[in-house]
């Protein structure tokens, strides 16, 4: 079944005439990370979502008037909170990732105005790990509070990201050759931050959803 | 139109195909309580309860960067031993030490210097014990000696000796008293004119009354039968059954020191020493970190609930030992005449961390110490760590003069858990040095599963009622420059060793001679 959804969907990239435009632009917004583990037995862990920020640039080059190939490079932080009921931990993570996601771009609509659909797939990279937030020691019996950058362990954490990225907006043409761009974009991770790196399988993904605002320049 | 919409409809298509890509993890199961259902291949299965060994550790443990480093690959462990567990399970008959054999090449690697696992073998009915920290230790040249000479005050207080300050009246300013169940019972068969002896010197004169009354026949019978129930040597819990219920049965005799034997002592007994030597220097020696049940009147409650007049008065010379120790310091200290203090924690292994405050926090500002940090597990994942936290331990929170006078703690091999905090802490006090030799190695902490749920770690299983229990700490313990000493133990600042041939002869201790010679010298 998976087999013959690649093969229609394959098919249909197909069917194009030929169009030629190149745009450059940039783009900045905030993001919500929302991160899923299994918390197994530890019931009282709650994971929740984060804003961060995402800017980046983009490049664009139409194939049709409809249709272009559409690259991006962004720094994009995918935040989240980790917390428990229990005892008083709190813990605030903020993940830096440079990220390529490369997406077919579809747009419809009039000339000034036009909605716009990306569609595709993005790599990236973990670039920095910070925490902050408090923790108890039972022995002491003393809360602490602490800001750190989280240590890397090559064993454990998988730098490299990668996924499905779609997103839908609206573009606005100003000015002959500048387009101002609202979009909300979505990045599905498929690739688990932690490495199976123990007998026992833990997966941990993150999942994006950016609101961003750019500006691009056709060509 | 059409063909645009067939199209990005594709894309989507193309992409919900990928969305099923993620994994699942596995589900874990918690191990901290009997749950029949975590335990139930461990019961009757040797490859069960190795899984149960592995998994529990894998979640609860948290040294395992630290075991990395040290070249240990857990999960190279699970790939070759379980093949070897799952073959026990094709046998009708495996031996405890097969099972013994096996279980130490799993945990010996291990550094933790608590952690002791119990295993039922299902085919015997007994139970393992393995240690991987007693594995380790028993192979230095320094352990048998120091499982072998506890530290004893028999040469120093002895005035001829010139080692002991001496009152006005020319006695030696020293006093001991023990609450170990052993040594109690040893008072009672031991002592001249007392319990077993008043006995042995009571049926004598009975038996040496030409015309007794019918009254002493039956008392020099009944003592008679009662003195050579006890005279075998009472000691051990079982005997200590067998003691009180005696001294219960037979109180109408009034047996001088035949009273009752809190079986509490079994837990919380303590052998505690203080001398003021030459040079007023006030030495402690404590056998084990119990003193807060005697100095701490709610803890007392709480540790003694059924404490009655006997209980009282053993508790009572205890306290009044460390009570000598701290008014000499704080006295010599208030005049300028104070030469010194040692903290003996030699053959000490361990026990509250409130204790510290009564020790070498006795002698330090108020307001706790910082002697390291800590950290804890945060989540099933092998690595998942809480960031390290200062570990503050409390100081006596009396009013009190700080000591500024040299400090020594002694300590050896078996100076385990909170002996060895002392020992860390006293290499972080400007004035006092570690003087012995290199302690055991268990500096991580330990909590009873009762507080499980809150840091998700520590024991595993519970003692005697699931198939698999493993006695462990709650959290990984760093020195103040981040280095992990566990399964390595604290170096002393002077390394000196004990002559056994001196001590055992005639009491002298090369340990305690090298601590007095650098607080008199400063070398």
């Amino acid at each position: 079944m998976k087999k013959k959804k690649w093969l229609l969907a394959c098919a249909m990239m197909f069917s194009m005439t030929a169009h030629a435009q190149w745009h450059i632009g940039v783009s900045a917004g905030g993001d919500y990370n929302v991160f899923s583990m299994n918390n197994q037995y530890q019931s009282d862990w709650t994971s929740e979502g984060r804003w961060g920020g995402t800017f980046g640039v983009m490049g664009q080059y139409d194939v049709l008037d409809w249709l272009g190939i559409r690259a991006d490079l962004n720094w994009t932080q995918k935040n989240y909170r980790r917390h428990r009921d229990r005892i008083p931990i709190d813990y605030k993570y903020y993940n830096h990732y440079l990220q390529l996601p490369v997406m077919a771009s579809m747009s419809v609509g009039g000339t000034k105005l036009r909605g716009f659909v990306n569609l595709g797939v993005y790599g990236g990279y973990w670039l920095k790990s910070q925490r902050d937030g408090t923790d108890m020691n039972l022995f002491s019996g003393k809360y602490y509070t602490f800001s750190e950058d989280v240590k890397f362990n090559s064993e454990r954490d998988q730098r490299w990201d990668c996924g499905l990225v779609g997103g839908v907006g609206l573009e606005y043409l100003f000015a002959p050759h500048w387009a101002a761009q609202l979009e909300v974009r979505y990045y599905y991770s498929l690739t688990s931050v932690q490495k199976q790196y123990m007998h026992v399988k833990d997966y941990r993904y993150n999942a994006t959803t950016a609101i961003q605002v750019g500006v691009k320049y056709g060509f | 139109m059409k063909n645009k919409i067939l199209f990005i409809l594709g894309l989507v298509l193309l992409g919900l195909s990928m969305g099923s890509c993620r994994g699942d993890s596995d589900t874990l199961m918690s191990y901290d309580h009997k749950d029949n259902l975590a335990f139930k291949e461990a019961e009757k299965s040797f490859a069960g309860k190795f899984k149960v060994i592995w998994n529990a550790l894998n979640q609860n443990y948290a040294l395992w960067d630290y075991e990395q480093q040290n070249g240990l690959d857990w999960d190279a462990v699970y790939d070759e031993y379980l093949p070897q567990f799952e073959a026990l399970d094709e046998r009708e008959k495996v031996t405890d030490a097969e099972l013994e054999d096996l279980l130490k090449k799993v945990l010996n690697p291990l550094h933790d210097g608590h952690m002791v696992i119990f295993v039922k073998n299902h085919l015997t009915g007994r139970s393992i014990r393995v240690a991987p920290a007693m594995n380790r230790n028993m192979q230095r040249p320094d352990f048998d000696i120091a499982d072998i000479c506890h530290p004893t005050l028999e040469y120093y207080a002895k005035i001829e000796n010139g080692e002991v300050e001496v009152t006005s009246d020319g006695e030696p300013i020293y006093m001991e008293y023990s609450t170990h169940v052993d040594d109690l019972l040893n008072q009672f068969m031991a002592t001249d004119g007392y319990g077993l002896r008043w006995m042995a010197d009571s049926i004598a004169s009975l038996q040496q009354l030409t015309t007794p009354t019918a009254k002493q026949v039956e008392i020099l019978q009944t003592l008679t039968n009662l003195y050579n129930l006890l005279n075998y040597g009472v000691t051990g819990e079982d005997d200590l059954k067998l003691y009180n219920t005696m001294c219960e049965r037979f109180s109408y005799l009034n047996i001088p020191g035949f009273d009752p034997i809190d079986p509490k002592f079994g837990d919380y007994g303590v052998d505690i020493k203080f001398a003021l030597l030459k040079g007023n220097i006030a030495y402690l020696y404590f056998s084990d970190f119990h003193l807060t049940f005697y100095l701490v009147d709610a803890v007392r409650d709480e540790g003694f609930p059924n404490a009655d007049e006997y209980t009282n008065t053993h508790m009572d010379r205890a306290y009044a030992v460390w009570s000598a120790w701290i008014n000499a310091i704080q006295k010599l200290h208030s005049l300028g005449q104070l030469g010194g203090v040692i903290i003996d924690v030699r053959g000490n292994g361990g026990g509250l961390v409130s204790d510290f405050q009564f020790a070498l926090g006795a002698l330090l500002p108020r307001g706790g110490f910082t002697y390291g940090d800590v950290r804890f597990k945060r989540g099933t994942g092998r690595l998942d760590y809480s960031p390290l936290m200062p570990q503050v331990i409390g100081t006596l929170e009396l009013d009190h003069a700080i000591i500024t006078e040299p400090i020594v703690v002694l300590a050896n091999c078996r100076s385990i858990s909170m002996a060895e905090i002392t020992s860390l802490s006293a290499k972080e006090v400007e004035n006092a040095r570690l003087i012995g030799k290199r302690t055991w190695g268990g500096l991580c902490t330990l909590t009873d599963n009762e507080e499980f749920s809150y840091n998700y770690s520590g024991h595993i299983g519970v003692k005697d009622q699931t198939p698999v229990f493993i006695y462990l700490p709650t959290l990984a313990t760093f020195t103040r420059d981040g280095k992990q000493l566990e399964g390595i133990g604290i170096t002393p600042d002077i390394d000196v060793d004990l002559d056994e041939d001196l001590f055992t002869l005639t009491g002298k201790d090369t340990q305690l001679d090298r601590a007095l010679q650098y607080i008199r010298t400063g070398n």
